[in-house]
């Protein structure tokens, strides 16, 4: 098997909240593998851990056991500090609520993770609008995210998360505080973006038929990820 | 993160877009309030330190100089071989009373040739009438203030009588007749009450064993604060033996009075700016917690707490600064304003403030007022440190659970 392959593979991973004095265990044992390019949807009854489980993948949270290896590097050994670079620059994420600085416009917040990464301001720019063009918004550019509806602001998150260019998306629930029409369309978004850029993505998803537009299905359950397809 | 995403994320922390009336009105708010503090605190440190300098300088250049020499007079033609000294003059001094027809006054009489009011002793009083010339044989002249003046009831022209006191125990004092040739007024009470010329040798010709002679040194301005090596050198020039003192010796209490009115009031001021320092970390923190989830966004987006404490510190010292400096302008500005009313207040010759000098020149007092705004940055720059050090304690995951 050539771990160069898998953009991100999890090790053993186990993760347990102590809440008082019992320990709550979420995520037990987990192995698994997101190549370059690949798709993978998660789904699972709420409460399962599927956020717990992205939030490790996406190094925003550590695991209690086992180990994240990113392009075949332990993240574990990073800093705070050095996952904060790194996540800058190798994952993108799009939430459930579209989090946007309500104090930027539209393309200032796609902008952001270009310029902490310290990209020259004018070339963020000319990223950001070739990127808001491609999501239809190319005549919201200026808007505050407080004016847009949810889907241009699922979009505008969209655009964001691709800003840097990382190799993996990471997505919780992208489309789940949408209505129907909306959702279908951030959700077309979503993938077509994905594929032309040739992004691996982990998403998260209640919508069974969201799910299966993804290459591989997992169904997380009883701490552990079945796969569905 | 690159200078310039920096100055970006901070001008738009500081100036928010005009939909976040709230933080707008916040940041405004401060930058205000910085600066209404400072205002009064710039305009009393302005008169306060002018006020006493303008004291001291009526002290120095009326009363006794900045140095003194006792039992020592110069010759006419000696030459002053040291730069820092402007001006020498002897003089002669003699407590008394002075006598109207219907009034009495307690005089200071001092005895000076009519040099001694040269240039920079004529920037302190104005003068109506003819100095004191030597009389002779005849009837004594005495340059008296307004104010002795008017609480005798004479005017130019007319005459009065002396009792002096010598400074000898063993010699009486005996009566003098004397006529008013010019009044002046120095615009302080406190000298303007006693102070009384006469020529020195019309002085002295009434008792010369009683009456010390002196001479009298003002230095240049630049020397005024370092008299001590001045006294060395003039020690070394003349005779080691001869008794110096400087002007805050001979007038101790009026010297700690102005030394101890000014330190309190400087620390009371200090105090102020050190409440509205803390103030300013309260605006830090608020500005904290309104931004949580930006903070928590942020980094999830890879800013690092460095970054972004570093951008919440500068936005509260461009908003501090910013407030010192406007409230600074403006201080500055009112108390030059002001200035006219109290020259007007002097005017009017209102009981109660008769004692204050009102009449003086307005000189920056940059060291007090650059201590005053240290302490306020300090203090700011402190407790803003602490107030932000909730920052590191945001993690990204706060962000998502709110969900
Ligand atoms: N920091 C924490 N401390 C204690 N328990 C936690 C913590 N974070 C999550 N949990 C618990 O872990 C479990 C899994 O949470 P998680 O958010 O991963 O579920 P989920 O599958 O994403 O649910 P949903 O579909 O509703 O979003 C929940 O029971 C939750 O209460
Ligand atoms: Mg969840």
């Amino acid at each position: 098997m050539n771990e160069i392959e898998n953009v991100i593979s999890l090790r053993a991973v186990g993760k347990t909240f102590i809440s008082g004095e019992t320990p709550i265990h979420i995520l037990e044992d987990i192995d698994f593998d997101i190549q370059s390019g690949q798709s993978i949807a998660v789904t699972g009854k709420s409460g399962s851990g599927k956020s717990t489980l992205l939030n490790i993948v996406g190094t925003l949270d550590r695991p209690t056991t086992g180990s994240v290896y990113f392009q075949g590097q332990d993240t574990s050994t990073l800093t705070d500090r050095e996952l904060s670079q790194f996540r800058n620059t190798n994952i993108g994420f799009i939430f459930q609520s579209h989090l946007l600085l309500d104090d930027f416009n539209a393309l200032e917040n796609v902008c952001i993770p270009a310029l902490i990464k310290g990209m020259r301001a004018q070339q963020a720019r000319r990223r950001a609008v070739e990127l808001l063009v491609r999501v239809g918004l190319e005549d919201r550019l200026s808007h505050s995210p407080l004016k847009l509806s949810g889907g241009e602001r699922q979009r505008i998150a969209i655009c964001r998360a691709l800003m840097n260019n990382p190799p993996i998306i990471i997505a919780d629930e992208p489309t789940g505080s949408l209505d129907e029409e909306s959702s279908q369309q951030v959700a077309d978004i979503l993938f077509e973006l994905v594929e032309e850029e040739h992004k691996a993505m982990l998403l998260v998803t209640h919508d069974r038929q969201t799910a299966q537009r993804c290459a591989s299905m997992y169904l997380l359950q009883n701490r552990s990820l079945q796969r569905l397809k | 993160m690159k200078r310039k995403t920096f100055w970006w994320l901070i001008g738009r922390l500081v100036v928010p877009p005009r939909e976040f009336r709230r933080k707008r009105k916040r940041i405004i708010g401060s930058i205000v309030l910085i600066a209404l503090v400072m205002i009064p605190l710039v305009v009393s440190i302005l008169f306060m330190e002018s006020m006493i300098q303008g004291m001291t300088d009526k002290y120095v250049m009326l009363q006794d100089g900045h140095i003194q020499a006792y039992d020592f007079v110069l010759g006419s033609d000696t030459q002053l071989g040291d730069e820092r000294i402007f001006s020498a003059d002897h003089s002669a001094s003699v407590f008394g009373i002075a006598y109207s027809k219907t009034q009495t006054s307690e005089v200071k009489v001092k005895g000076v040739y009519p040099s001694y009011f040269n240039e920079a002793r004529l920037q302190e009083i104005s003068i109506d009438g003819t100095l004191p010339e030597y009389s002779g044989s005849a009837v004594p002249s005495v340059m008296m203030s307004s104010t002795t003046a008017k609480t005798l009831g004479v005017a130019i022209g007319e005459r009065i009588a002396l009792m002096l006191v010598p400074d000898s125990g063993t010699i009486s004092a005996r009566p003098v007749l004397a006529r008013i040739d010019a009044l002046y007024e120095s615009g302080y009470r406190q000298i303007d009450a006693t102070l009384m010329f006469m020529h020195i040798d019309d002085l002295l010709k009434f008792n010369t064993a009683g009456y010390s002679k002196r001479t009298e040194f003002i230095v240049q301005n630049e020397s005024a604060d370092n008299l001590s090596s001045v006294i060395d050198s003039l020690r070394q020039t003349y005779n080691p033996n001869i008794r110096w003192a400087t002007w805050e010796a001979f007038n101790r209490s009026v010297y700690q009075n102005f030394m101890t009115s000014r330190q309190v009031i400087l620390t009371v001021l200090i105090m102020i700016s050190l409440v509205a320092g803390t103030y300013v970390s309260s605006i830090a923190a608020e500005l904290v917690q309104d931004s949580h989830q930006s903070i928590a966004l942020l980094k999830t987006l890879g800013a690092t707490s460095a970054n972004i404490h570093q951008a919440f510190f500068l936005t509260v010292a461009c908003t501090t600064t910013l407030g010192l400096i406007i409230g600074m302008g403006i201080g500055l500005l009112l108390g030059t304003r002001l200035q006219s009313v109290l020259l007007w207040l002097a005017k009017a010759d209102i009981p109660a403030l008769r004692y204050y000098l009102l009449d003086f020149s307005l000189k920056i007092p940059w060291m007090s007022l650059l201590e005053v705004a240290a302490a306020l940055l300090g203090i700011s720059a402190v407790t803003v440190l602490i107030a932000l050090r909730r920052i590191r304690k945001i993690s990204p995951l706060e962000l998502l659970q709110q969900e």
